[in-house]
């Protein structure tokens, strides 16, 4: 028996019950294209995420205050009062493996400009805080030493803060107004950054800069910063020295926090690809319930061309012949539910790349998926409708009206 | 619950000469069919001995018994059983295609088939529904004998036809069996039976009588 006629004829069959085939390939088509378009998006979207983490900068370790067990997540009161100026100086000296440290501060304020008005995230910070997060300046400079020495009312602007308040005006020189809570502080504008995009939830062209000394001495009257920003020789070297000279200054290590921009990168990778697998998983369930679809309509077909079956035994047809032919079938049905499933997903995945901003992937992983489970499922659940087609008695098959 | 088992056929003794053209003939419910499905090897006797060319049928395996039927048989049904969504040509092929054979064997083997029996070569590609009742029968034959069988069996081949079809394919009968072919026809009219030359009567799944006709 030749295989490429019986799947010649499988083809014909199918072509022939256009609607009816497309409605049993329904359940392989949904399921791969929401297989392929899932793992297509998450390698998509996880690559990005760690392109734009990568291009913040690179061994970056960030001193935050620990998280109370409690509930509501909210940051342990009593480590604030040890995150001072002099503490991130004593950190910077101390550990060899830091090599830049800054403090910061981030609030949020009214920006206000002539008419305009724009609700900017404010951080303030020290000079060294662009060299680390790998800020170009456009315009102008960054923060200085003398900035924060002197505690300037300086500020440099992010380029979507630029574009609300100025419209074709050049900042450079211009008095803004920082509104925060009741107070109006008047900052002159030093420098402009070069637009830097999303990355992940922080978007770094909403935000202003202004020196750190300038929140604390004149406007909010704190002794102590949110957090400090390292560039680290070595950030696993690093985390070790500042953890060893933190444990010193407190008893609890759950006050604060010593993490690297890699352990955020891995806990991002785990974290996606666990999110990408369980939903494939899901998105599976559809292919089993498409499988189901097939072996349905595989039934009826059976019953159906009972009398076909017969004569096909009488003129010589082995119990084989048939199973292989059903089977065959069947295959054919999800293995082109499985291509057009595949197509469709990936015409997703384009689209929501498109959006979403990065390069859409297809990866050799999904397509082997795609077309392996389809084909798979065909063959489960082919088999038994083609034997219950194999095992028909020529005689009571030949009779059956 | 049990099923009661109720014989079809019981007693029957019969020996076919390789040649002979044989019509069974009997009422419906007579067990002539069974006893058709028996001789064309599609069922076993549960009791009793066949042999077909010196081979115990009783103790072939499924598989045999469809190889046998591919190679020694050709049938031919009532109502043509013809497969739908082929062409009189694809239909013809499909012993030759379960015998392994190549495709253009296949072509060769089933066009010469159909101009055996007559049909029009334009009407090789014409799918059955565009055919009538006799041109349907005549596929049919041609599909029985692609294989080139020694025996071809024929259940009411006129019985879905108007006289002057029924009667051509009759024709066509009498010449296979000229051409030595052993042909046995199953039908329920004397008419029909009279072209064959021994008749065999069953009746209450038993050989009621025989006849021999001409000669």
């Amino acid at each position: 028996m030749i295989i490429s006629e019986l799947a010649k004829v499988a083809l014909q069959n199918l072509v022939i019950n256009k609607l009816r085939s497309f409605l049993s390939m329904l359940g392989i088509i949904i399921g791969v294209t929401a297989v392929i378009a899932i793992i297509s998006i998450g390698q998509g979207a996880t690559e990005m995420v760690q392109d734009t983490i990568s291009s913040l900068g690179s061994e970056i370790v960030t001193i935050s205050p620990g998280f109370r067990g409690g509930w509501g997540g909210r940051a342990a009161g009593t480590a604030r009062d040890i995150f001072t100026l002099e503490l991130g100086e004593e950190l910077k000296r101390k550990s060899p493996d830091v090599a830049e440290l800054v403090p910061s501060i981030q609030s949020g304020g009214l920006l206000k400009y002539g008419g305009n008005s724009y609700q900017a995230s404010i951080i303030a910070t020290a000079s060294g805080y662009e060299n680390i997060f790998n800020h170009t300046i456009a315009e102008g400079r960054f923060l200085t030493t003398e900035d924060v020495d002197n505690y300037r009312k300086v500020v440099v602007l992010g380029s979507t803060v630029v574009r609300e308040l100025f419209s074709n005006e050049n900042p450079l020189g211009k008095k803004v107004i920082i509104q925060m809570g009741q107070r109006r502080f008047i900052f002159e504008v030093v420098g402009i950054l070069e637009s830097k995009g999303q990355v992940m939830f922080f978007n770094f062209d909403n935000q202003v800069y202004i020196p750190v000394t300038t929140v604390m001495k004149r406007m909010t009257g704190s002794k102590y910063v949110n957090s400090y920003t390292a560039q680290a020789i070595d950030s696993k070297e690093a985390i070790k020295q500042v953890e060893f000279l933190l444990s010193k200054k407190l008893d609890d290590p759950d006050l604060y926090n010593v993490t690297s921009q890699e352990e955020i990168l891995e806990t991002i990778q785990q974290v996606s690809s666990t999110m990408v697998l369980m939903l494939a998983g899901i998105a599976g369930i559809s292919l089993l319930v498409g499988g189901i679809g097939i072996m349905n309509i595989m039934l009826v077909s059976v019953t159906e061309r009972t009398r076909e079956i017969g004569t096909r035994k009488a003129l010589g047809a082995k119990k084989k012949d048939i199973l292989v032919q059903f089977l065959i079938e069947a295959l054919v049905m999800s293995v082109v539910g499985g291509f057009v499933g595949l197509i469709l997903g990936w015409a997703v995945s384009v689209l929501v790349s498109r959006y979403g901003g990065w390069a859409p992937t297809l990866s050799i992983f999904s397509v082997v998926i795609g077309i392996g489970f389809s084909s798979a499922i065909g063959l489960i659940f082919g088999i038994y409708p083609a034997m219950k087609a194999a095992k028909l008695n020529p005689v009571e098959a030949l009779r059956y009206e | 619950m049990g099923e009661v088992e109720v014989p079809a056929i019981r007693g029957i003794s019969l020996e076919i000469e390789k040649g002979e053209f044989i019509a069974i003939i009997g009422p419906s419910g007579s067990g002539k069919s069974t006893l058709m499905h028996i001789l064309g090897c599609l069922d076993k006797p549960t009791k009793g001995i066949f042999y077909l060319d010196e081979e115990d049928i009783l103790k072939a395996s499924e598989n045999r018994l469809a190889a046998i039927r591919n190679d020694k048989i050709g049938f031919v049904f009532q109502q043509f059983n013809l497969l739908a969504r082929r062409s009189a040509l694809e239909n013809v092929e499909t012993p030759c295609l379960y015998a392994g054979k190549s495709r253009k064997e296949r072509i060769r083997r089933a066009r010469e088939s159909l101009d055996k029996v007559g049909l029009e070569e334009k009407r090789f590609s014409h799918h059955p529904n565009q055919l009538s009742g006799g041109q349907r029968q005549r596929v049919a034959i041609a599909r029985a004998l692609v294989n080139d069988p020694d025996i071809v069996f024929a259940d009411e081949p006129t019985g879905a036809l108007d006289t002057r079809s029924g009667d051509e394919i009759l024709e066509i009968f009498q010449q296979l069996n000229k051409e030595g072919r052993t042909l046995i026809l199953v039908t329920h009219e004397r008419y029909v039976a009279q072209c064959a030359k021994r008749i065999i009567h069953v009746k209450d799944g038993q050989i009621d009588s025989e006849e021999h006709i001409g000669q």
